[in-house]
């Protein structure tokens, strides 16, 4: 055929091109009639399926052999590669189509293992899919490294830009933005989820119970005979506190233990009892709200119309400082503080920075487009949104999903009503980091897992412009850019360098890599701000801990992505807890908590 | 007084999408500035069309203007710096632009000559310069006759039209550094507008490296702008964004492995060093007996108003708080004259702008401009306050008329022969004759000017030497056999300069004959052609 071809004229390459497709499917063919009859004739897989898989698995071979060849070569002589580089093909081809492209068994028949299946499908498609980008990288190094540094660039450009919305314009930021509130007007509830928190829930209720509000009810949902400790304080609390402090149990029917299942049945115990309410509150047990809070969430409800307002939550043990943490028992106990404070600075330091970030930019932009995560607590929202929002969904909070707070602000964003974000120094609420790493990678792989969720239920799909849905998965997608963001820019850059890549595309490399260290120069700039805004003395290797902890955090949140895109292709969805030792409460807090991140009895 | 609260406005309008808000704010901005658009779009025709009748017969062609076009052409269609090595002589975005609006708009096959396609250029950045001046006049609070007034000074002033038709460098940091200065007094104070000086700043350095020396007076007039309430977010990103893109330059040039100083190679820093500390001095403006001085007054011989009236209206503008970074501009471009370093003879080209503006900011102080104004010792004073506006409105109006008369009486003579000369440039003559007469493939030393047409639209293969290289590039000088033809204006043998800058020339007319002559003087070109029997040493 290709003698012909060339006889008759036909460019070389194209020539070749023809032979190759030609030799593929006659291959094809002969593999289905011939060598695997048998098979195929009793599989569920179906023809064009199989020919997909035929074709991927040549792909996949061919571009194996294209790029040992050079490494082999180089050990070798060119024609040893080649000869053994065409057998080592000839037995992946073989094996490919033995146990993958015409293998007798369906993946769908069998049914008792169809979840297992699939999810290790979902797998293997995942790991093929990282290999061949690694065989595309050796072979396209170039094209990889512009492909990469534009999107990278795109990622951080839009990053700084959305961390600095507070500053983009003197206005954001004027200290009178938000006006002076007056005489609250609404009544509301405060839900406060709680399980086993023994140590601060009295501490809690009693500040809740003295906002400066005068119609408001608290709420702390309690599951009695799994915590009877909790329940004992909250009902003291709502004996000293009558008209108050109400408690709500948790309902004794469900298996399972979240935090939705809890918040619904509070509102469904509201309408029983037909107590009167315009908004409700979310907080978390250790949650010590200002008591100028409720005052605020009233005015901005009334003058701005919004459907939901929410506060801002700040993180507070930043420090590298030892005596923020609690002295370990056993021997060299100061020591041994002094080396967890140290050790654990730099991660801390930039968790705290991202919720300054968060709080008071990102959520204000999102909140102008109108697509937006929302946090966990220090929320409110307006009863008619929470009527829509049951209407629609027959539910108030999404009870299978691990970060239900993001999806009910999609949710809000979708049936149309306004967010609005208050970040106010002085009435943040005030939390901690979690206690180790470990908690903290846990933390962010369950949120990643939630977002992941969020995306492919497919909610954001209804938001009314192409331009919200495009930034929706920008949105939820963003970690994973970030963090792939974070762990190229220097990749790239070397990779450039010692490939020896045209000098304009090193230069479009660098410029990833550059607008990482103005995100750093800017950390180092807000983290000066964050002292100076809460009167926390910011020391010299804080600062230094930021600027050496930043690529090691990025890689933390890579190893966070990673972790967390494979749980959800393995299907795995149960909880992964994050434990606060109550540093930022001071010494009257001190003690665990299981926060209201519960987890799944299966 | 009474007074009625008006609720936020912009709360309100944060109720409504983006979409609309945008309409909103974009029909505001329209009506806001309609006047000051019809009046701009009047001036930039006459500025325009002034510029453009006559910019291919004057001025005289020169060699910088080819050499940047022949970048320029070398980068899109070789993907080269230059089409020698790049030397590091400036850095490179000012051609990096030319080429690019080239690539866009086929530049280089729509002109005859690559000249026309250089005058277009600066034709666009004049408009860009004028439409520039305007809005910074009125960002610096001028009233809208006197920021009109401003561009009218800079686009009809001989000397800057002179100059400005000329394919420098320097043209096109003009409106990159005015940008720079329209952004950095923005009212909004958003961190996108310093960062958009500080970029514009850097492009301005790219274009060419000289502008660095205005970065004192942009930093004042950045700081003029700041705000408390997002200070150190706007400087950290405006500073770290400028000094990203100047750092391309030499990072550029670091992997390339060309930016420290080799033996045998070219290298950013060592070029830097011989602009710097090793050019030969022009001497100071002091020092009458100067090539400085000499320069200077060929400058106030075509026009001394302008730059004279510039220097006066310095310590007046100094008055005023916003004026002040621009009065800096202007102080900063005469003190490199007087400094006694290198001075290339187009600086003329960055005393204009600022002139301008500095001089109708001095008029609309004395003028009263309240807005402007911040040093008003009379208007203070009670009692005077009838007479006060009437000396002023008295002092605009004779500074208007003066304006006028010098436009009539200095101006329109002066400006009368730049748009009626019609006559062919000498040295595109030659290239017609070149390329009617000689074969492709004979070796040309050319000027500069004519270097990329012979190449780009006559084929000469081999390509010609542009005459500079020829004795300063060693890959020209080692694969240097013969040389068949000489074509360059006569001033490269008649003056002691150009005998010494240039031995090989010389030595090579010394065994040729002309065989044909364009024009008569020091402009004129004579084509040698080269015995066939010598041989470049």
């Amino acid at each position: 055929l290709l003698k012909l071809l060339i006889a008759f004229g036909c460019a070389a390459g194209v020539a070749n091109a023809v032979q190759a497709v030609t030799t593929l499917q006659l291959n094809f063919v002969a593999n289905g009639r011939l060598t695997w009859r048998r098979r195929v004739a009793g599989s569920g897989v179906g023809l064009w399926r199989r020919w997909g898989r035929f074709h991927v698995a040549r792909a996949a071979s061919l571009l194996l052999c294209v790029a040992l060849f050079p490494i082999v070569a180089s050990s070798t002589d060119s024609s040893v590669a080649y000869w053994s580089l065409l057998v080592v093909g000839g037995v992946v081809n073989f094996c490919s189509d033995k146990y993958w492209s015409f293998s007798g068994r369906s993946r769908r028949r069998p049914h008792h293992a169809a979840g297992r299946t699939e999810t290790s499908g979902r797998l293997w498609r995942l790991i093929l899919g990282v290999v061949l980008a690694g065989f595309a990288v050796v072979l396209f190094t170039d094209a990889f490294i512009l492909v990469v540094s534009v999107s990278m660039i795109l990622v951080a450009a839009t990053t700084l830009t959305f961390q600095l919305y507070k500053w983009w314009r003197p206005e954001h930021n004027d200290p009178h933005r938000y006006g002076e509130p007056d005489a609250p007007r609404l009544p509301g509830v405060i839900l406060v989820p709680m399980r086993h928190e023994e140590a601060v829930a009295g501490q809690t209720l009693e500040r809740l119970a003295q906002l400066d509000h005068p119609d408001y009810w608290v709420v702390p949902i309690i599951d009695h005979p799994d915590d009877p400790g909790t329940a004992a304080i909250a009902h003291g609390k709502a004996r000293e506190h009558p008209g108050r402090v109400l408690v709500c149990p948790y309902p004794e029917e469900a298996e399972v233990h979240n935090k939705p299942i809890g918040l619904n049945a509070a509102v469904e115990m509201l309408h029983e009892l037909q107590i009167p309410f315009a908004w409700v509150g979310v907080a978390d047990a250790e949650d010590l709200f200002h008591p100028d809070l409720l005052k605020l969430v009233d005015y901005r409800f009334r003058t701005t119309g919004a459907g939901i307002v929410q506060c801002g939550v700040q993180l507070m043990n930043f420090a590298s400082d030892p005596h923020t943490l609690p002295l370990p028992v056993g021997r060299l106990g100061k020591a041994r503080r002094w080396w967890k404070a140290h050790a654990s600075a730099w991660w801390r330091v930039t968790n705290v920075l991202e919720y300054f970030k968060w709080f008071q930019s990102r959520l204000k932009l999102q909140a102008a487009v109108r697509v937006m995560p929302l946090g966990g607590n220090t929320v409110f929202f307006r009863r008619e949104f929470l009527e829509a929002l049951h209407q629609r969904h027959g539910n108030y909070w999404d009870e299978d999903c691990l970060t239900e707070d993001c999806k009910i602000g999609i949710l809000a964003s979708v049936l149309g009503f306004k967010v609005d974000v208050v970040y106010i120094e002085e009435l943040v609420t005030r939390e901690e980091t979690p206690a180790t790493l470990a908690g903290f990678i846990r933390q962010r792989v369950r949120w990643m897992q939630g977002f992941i969720h969020v995306f492919f239920e497919r909610d954001w799909l209804r938001l009314p412009t192409l331009s919200q849905r495009v930034l929706a998965v920008y949105v939820l997608g963003f970690q994973f850019f970030q963090a792939a963001t974070g762990l190229l820019a220097p990749v790239a850059l070397a990779l450039a360098l010692f490939h020896k890549a045209p000098v304009l595309l090193t230069l479009l490399a660098t410029v990833p890599l550059a607008l990482s260290g103005l995100a750093v120069l800017l950390d180092v700039v807000l983290l000066a701000q964050f002292g100076q805004t809460f009167g926390e003395r910011v020391r010299l290797r804080d600062y230094a801990g930021l600027v050496l902890g930043a690529y090691p955090f990025q890689v933390v949140l890579s190893v966070a992505a990673v972790w967390a895109t494979a749980r959800f292709m393995l299907g795995r969805n149960d909880w992964v807890k994050t434990r606060h030792q109550g540093v930022h409460l001071g010494a009257t807090a001190a003690g665990s908590r299981q926060p209201a991140l519960a987890e799944k009895a299966s | 007084m009474t007074s009625v609260e008006l609720p936020d406005l912009t709360d309100i309008r944060e109720g409504l999408s983006l979409r609309r808000q945008a309409r909103i704010v974009a029909g505001e901005r329209v009506r806001q500035h309609a006047a000051s658009a019809c009046l701009l779009i009047s001036l930039l025709v006459l500025v325009g069309a002034v510029h453009a009748v006559g910019m291919w017969s004057f001025p005289r062609w020169v060699d910088d203007p080819g050499t940047y076009l022949s970048q320029a052409w070398s980068l899109q269609y070789r993907h080269a710096l230059s089409p020698y090595s790049y030397i590091y002589d400036h850095a490179p975005a000012g051609w990096i632009q030319l080429s690019l609006w080239s690539m866009l708009t086929n530049g280089f096959n729509r002109h005859d000559s690559a000249i026309g396609f250089g005058n277009e250029c600066m034709l666009l950045a004049k408009l860009a310069s004028c439409a520039l001046l305007f809005a910074l006049g009125r960002r610096l609070q001028f009233s809208r006759v006197g920021a009109a007034g401003s561009v009218l000074l800079f686009g009809l002033c001989p000397l800057e039209l002179m100059y400005s038709r000329w394919t420098f460098l320097d043209n096109l940091v003009t409106p990159w550094l005015l940008l720079a200065f329209v952004l950095a007094a923005s009212p909004r104070r958003s961190i996108a507008a310093a960062t958009g000086a500080a970029l514009s700043f850097a492009m301005a350095a790219l274009t060419k490296e000289t502008a660095l020396v205005v970065l004192p007076a942009l930093i004042w007039a950045m700081a003029q702008n700041l705000d408390r309430r997002n200070r150190p977010q706007v400087v950290a990103v405006a500073g770290f964004s400028g000094l990203l893109l100047m750092a391309m330059y030499p990072l550029y040039a670091l992997y390339k492995g060309e930016l420290f100083e080799r033996a045998g190679q070219n290298s950013l820093l060592g070029t830097a060093k011989w602009q710097l500390l090793e050019r030969e001095s022009s001497g100071s403006l002091l020092d009458s007996s100067s090539p400085t001085a000499h320069m200077v007054g060929q400058w106030l011989g075509i026009d001394r108003w302008l730059l004279l009236a510039g220097l006066v209206a310095i310590p007046i503008a100094l008055l005023d708080r916003r004026l002040r970074p621009a009065a800096l501009v202007l102080v900063i471009q005469w003190m490199v004259l007087v400094r006694g370093g290198y001075v290339p003879f187009m600086q003329v080209v960055n005393l204009v702008p600022w002139s301008a503006l500095v001089v109708v900011g001095a008029v609309e102080i004395v003028a009263g401009n309240r807005r402007l104004a911040t040093f008003r010792p009379l208007a203070s004073r009670r009692g005077s306050g009838l007479l006060v506006p009437r000396v002023r409105a008295v002092t605009a109006g004779l500074a208007a008329i003066c304006l006028a008369a010098v436009l009539v009486g200095s101006w329109t003579p002066t400006l009368r022969p730049m748009l009626q000369a019609r006559q062919a440039p000498p040295l595109w003559s030659a290239t017609q004759w070149l390329a009617d007469n000689v074969p492709r493939d004979k070796v040309l030393v050319v000027h500069d000017s004519i270097w990329t047409d012979l190449v780009h639209h006559y084929g000469f293969d081999p390509q010609p030497i542009i005459v500079y290289k020829l004795d300063t590039d060693p890959a020209v000088r080692r694969t240097l056999r013969r040389l068949d033809y000489l074509v360059v204006p006569n001033w490269y043998y008649a003056t002691p300069t150009g005998v010494a800058k240039y031995p090989t020339l010389t030595e090579a007319q010394k065994h040729a004959v002309v065989v044909a002559q364009f024009g008569s003087g020091d402009d004129g070109v004579r084509i040698y052609r080269v015995s066939r029997y010598w041989r470049p040493g």
